[in-house]
């Protein structure tokens, strides 16, 4: 059974949590500060088009949505967030401590139970921080304003004679005059309404009341130091992962996928597994096909065994035909931000009168993001009601999705979010909560849905590829004038915004996206050059495969393009690929972390390739600049010529996230997401022949081993001035160039096509070397 | 279903179950032992790592009647949350998870493999760890702490 942890169990101990924020005859606080709550109904003015916001039953814009004080001291915040494995949690606590003056430990969280938690849209996009974190700041600042003028009323001196240490309120002048907040509060309710400012995808920002302000910089106490995450313990030791979740009389579920992409069923064969042992029920809806047995063995076994007969399907072109095919699929009419253009000066004549111009193609494949454990969901269906364990990276959305299937209403289901592999968006359509809910429904029992590694690889959603051709000039003096763009992509979208799941598409019942107002990936160039005159277009067109954002979506593929090309005009140009970019950079963080990198590598001031890249030796090495729009990155490389096996031999990047909330775990988050995204280019794609994909398990879609390892060297650097930022996603952009940049350093090769694998390395060096086109 | 005994982190279980079954679906369905964890069922991962022995094996590919009367070490001998294995303890102090789900696969090959060799080069751990995945890419961590776990041990 999964523990549960106190105050979870305090939650839901002899009350709802939905009657005790509808003030269900429970004790509240009288009140008289900002904003008393108002009658119970919930007002979203901020709503704007296109965001679905009908998640009331935790309101949004109520104190005690997000936080409680127990009796006993604890201290439980509330989150619709969940954490992936980045330790935003930790975080959490962190600005809650500060701004409520209160020990670290006593705070627990609760996070992504749709019973429990406030709506906190999505967890994607690194936002944690920035907005996951601002209604948990504004809550616990308030609260504290209140319980100070509680504490005013009850000690008889004004509140700035007040001061509070780890929730104990005391009198200045004489300390022996205390009041806890617990003595304040504990076990009831603020009852105090909190303005939203804005909604967002990602969960609302909150208005900070009159008379609350936030702490500074200087007054913080836990933000800005390395508190270890409280998580990593217990992921270490007890490990309680969604998987773990076992209910009295669960059954083992197992899916039969399509034999070829597009195919639909035929016709299924039970007898070929009815004389299993356990064997339970055949679920058949449609393409849907699952097999129900009571233990887990005999699951595999039944679906292993399983005779069922697809029709041919519908076909693919091959991964390697893809970016011919991309440019030939229609325009996909569903994202409101689809085809874009840009136009900036005369790009005809500048390119026309331009002493230099470069063309070239490049192109960024399928990527999957292989979640270390495959989809996993436990679901409980009754009559009525249900209920869904989930590693979901929006609740909210699965509860509205699992409702949608089972035709049961969106507040009769409750799910429950529970620690899962790493995800990296993936489980923005959380799959398996809709299989385990539909073969519960059909057994009257729980069932546990584990899906199979080559499931996992194949039938996940992926992340889009991109191809862009691009046309640079460069005049007389080596100064950039021209860059002329055109590109094809698709929307990460497809899944995602509910909607969009495995489950729904086989049984046939697909409400589609629900909403998706920024949902494409057009992919626009050159992000942030100053370059006279542009001219682009951008095409958004139908996926071929199931879509979904991975890990900074669009933004590697992105900086892979524009920052290789950028490249290709500094060497052109004979000029150092860094002083060449900042020509085009307007002053401001992104030059000052540059230069940091740009210091902390040793960075030698010369164009590339380097002089030794014209010699025979079997291994070359390189160095090579990425900008990867915020973290700036230097990479180091040893390309064996003999073999095309691309080494990285270390990495320098340079990043500020604005106020840094806890370093190590910054740092953390940046070693991650880089060693990820070198593994992405050196080695992983989505690959398919003519009817299925091929890349299903770890051989055939490797990624970075530990005997690849790089030298990491982060530098981060405080900014407590700037606007908050994330850390999850932004140490992958910049991997893609700086790598690309490094073997060209090396070599003198350009590699236009990723991942960099030793094949495509190899024939691009024998093309060079025969004097045929870069690759 | 046969009768199968297990030596199971010194204590003796005896079971009645399919003896081709896999280990891993034992050891988490019927004995709660939640240290191993499916990630691939090929054998190609390492989620699932158990010692026996004293070898790292993979229990997702391994039928439970072949370990029969031999001594398993799974996860939870290692340590508690109160009282964690130096190894963990090294883990905790790097602060080497992300989402932590590989994390019994490297530590259990890990602790294999210093247990034979205490001395064992970074090159030798790296190449232990090479059929480990860790999809986080904790790689630069998991590294820090097997060697600062290495020197508590030496000293």
């Amino acid at each position: 059974m999964i523990t549960k942890n106190k105050s979870q169990i305090n939650a839901v101990r002899g009350f709802s949590r939905r009657d005790l924020l509808k003030g269900a005859g429970l004790f509240v606080v009288g009140f008289s500060v900002s904003g008393v709550a108002s009658a119970a109904g919930l007002a979203h003015p901020a709503a704007g088009a296109g965001v679905d916001m009908a998640f009331a039953d935790i309101p949004i814009d109520q104190l005690d949505s997000y936080l409680a004080i127990a009796q006993d001291g604890d201290v439980t915040i509330f989150t619709g967030r969940i954490d992936m494995g980045t330790g935003n949690r930790t975080c959490f606590k962190q600005f809650v401590a500060d701004e409520l003056d209160v020990s670290i430990d006593r705070i627990e969280v609760i996070a992504g139970d749709t019973d429990l938690t406030p709506d906190g849209g999505k967890t994607t996009a690194s936002d944690a921080i920035p907005v996951g974190a601002q209604p948990l700041r504004v809550s616990a600042a308030t609260a504290r304003a209140k319980l100070l003028e509680l504490a005013s009323g009850r000690l008889g001196v004004p509140v700035d004679q007040l001061t509070v240490s780890d929730g104990v309120v005391s009198v200045k002048s004489d300390p022996s005059k205390t009041i806890s907040y617990w003595d304040l509060i504990g076990g009831g309710r603020f009852g105090i309404k909190l303005e939203v400012d804005r909604l967002t995808l990602s969960g609302p920002i909150l208005k900070i009341p009159a008379g609350v302000t936030l702490k500074t910089v200087d007054q913080y106490k836990y933000v800005g130091k390395s508190v270890p995450r409280y998580d990593v313990p217990e992921r270490l030791i007890l490990g309680n992962f969604c998987q773990n979740v076992r209910l009295p009389g669960m059954l083992h579920g197992r899916l039969l996928r399509p034999a070829t992409y597009g195919a639909t069923l035929v016709s299924v064969d039970e007898s070929s597994v009815k004389d299993i042992p356990g064997f339970v029920k055949l679920v058949v809806e449609g393409s849907f096909v699952g097999v129900v047995c009571e233990r887990e063995e005999q699951a595999i076994q039944a679906q292993e065994r399983l005779k069922v007969i697809w029709s041919e399907g519908t076909g693919l072109p091959g991964s390697e035909n893809v970016f011919r095919f991309i440019r030939t699929q229609p325009a996909d009419k569903r994202p409101t931000r689809s085809d874009a253009t840009a136009i900036k000066g005369d790009v005809a004549t500048a390119l026309g009168s331009a002493a230099k111009t470069l063309r070239a193609t490049y192109e960024y494949p399928w990527n999957a993001t292989t979640m270390f454990a495959p989809s996993c969901a436990v679901a409980d269906v009754q009559a009525d009601k249900a209920t869904v364990w989930s590693g979901t990276q929006w609740p909210r959305y699965t509860q509205k999705d699992v409702a949608f299937l089972l035709g049961l209403p969106t507040e009769s289901v409750r799910v429950i979010w529970v620690e899962e592999s790493g995800s990296y968006g993936r489980l923005g359509a959380a799959d398996a909560a809709a299989d385990a809910a539909l073969l519960s429904k059909a057994v009257g029992k729980p069932v546990r849905v584990q899906w199979t590694r080559q499931e996992e690889h194949a039938w996940a959603p992926h992340q889009p590829p991109l191809v862009m051709d691009l046309r640079g000039g460069l005049d007389a003096q080596g100064n950039l004038v021209a860059w002329e763009y055109e590109s094809w992509s698709s929307t990460t979208h497809d899944t995602g915004r509910g909607g969009g799941l495995l489950a729904m598409r086989l049984v046939g019942r697909d409400p589609g996206p629900r909403n998706t107002p920024s949902g494409a990936s057009a992919s626009t160039s050159p992000s942030r050059y100053i370059i006279p005159n542009v001219r682009g277009a951008a095409h958004v067109v139908v996926p071929l495969l199931r879509s979904i954002y991975m890990r900074s979506p669009g933004g590697i593929q992105r900086a892979f393009i524009d920052e290789s090309f950028m490249d290709e005009l500094a060497a052109a140009a004979g000029v150092d690929p860094i002083d060449f970019r900042l020509r085009y950079l307007s002053p401001g963080i992104e030059v000052e972390l540059i230069d940091v990198v740009r210091k902390s590598s040793g960075w030698v001031t010369r164009p590339s390739p380097n002089q030794n890249a014209s010699s025979n030796a079997r291994f070359v090495t390189g160095r090579g600049f990425g900008r990867g729009y915020e973290v700036q990155m230097v990479v180091e490389v040893e390309v064996d010529r003999e073999t095309g096996k691309v080494r990285i031999i270390q990495a320098w990047l340079a990043y500020s996230p604005g106020l840094i909330v806890n370093p190590d775990g910054l740092t953390n988050q940046l070693e991650q997401a880089a060693l990820q995204g070198m593994s992405r280019v050196l080695t992983e794609e989505v690959t398919f022949d003519n009817s299925k994909v091929t890349s299903v398990d770890w051989i055939t879609h490797p990624v970075l081993k530990f005997s690849e390892t790089p030298k990491l060297h982060v530098n981060i650097v405080n900014r407590p001035d700037l606007p908050l930022d994330g850390a999850g996603e932004n140490g992958t952009p910049p991997t893609a160039p700086a790598i690309g940049n490094a073997i060209f350093d090396a070599t003198g090769v350009r590699l236009r096509r990723a991942p960099f694998t030793p094949e495509r390395v190899l024939a691009a060096l024998k093309a060079h070397d025969s004097g045929g086109h870069d690759h | 279903m046969s009768i199968v005994n297990l030596n199971i982190n010194r204590r003796t279980f005896t079971i009645d179950v399919d003896p081709t079954a896999p280990l891993l679906y034992i050891l988490r369905n019927d004995l709660s032992l939640n240290g191993p964890r499916f990630g691939c069922g090929l054998g190609q991962c390492g989620a699932c790592t158990v010692i026996v022995e004293g070898e790292a094996i993979r229990s997702c590919i391994t039928p439970v009647s072949s370990v029969e009367g031999f001594a398993i070490t799974t996860l939870e001998a290692l340590g508690t949350i109160e009282n964690p294995h130096p190894l963990q303890r090294a883990f905790i102090a790097q602060q080497a998870a992300g989402c932590g789900y590989c994390m019994n696969g490297i530590m259990m090959t890990a602790k294999a493999l210093l247990d034979q060799n205490p001395r064992a080069t970074e090159i030798q751990i790296m190449e232990a760890l090479d059929g480990n995945v860790c999809r986080c890419a904790l790689h630069i961590r998991v590294l820090k702490a097997i060697q600062q776990y290495q020197q508590e041990v030496r000293a």
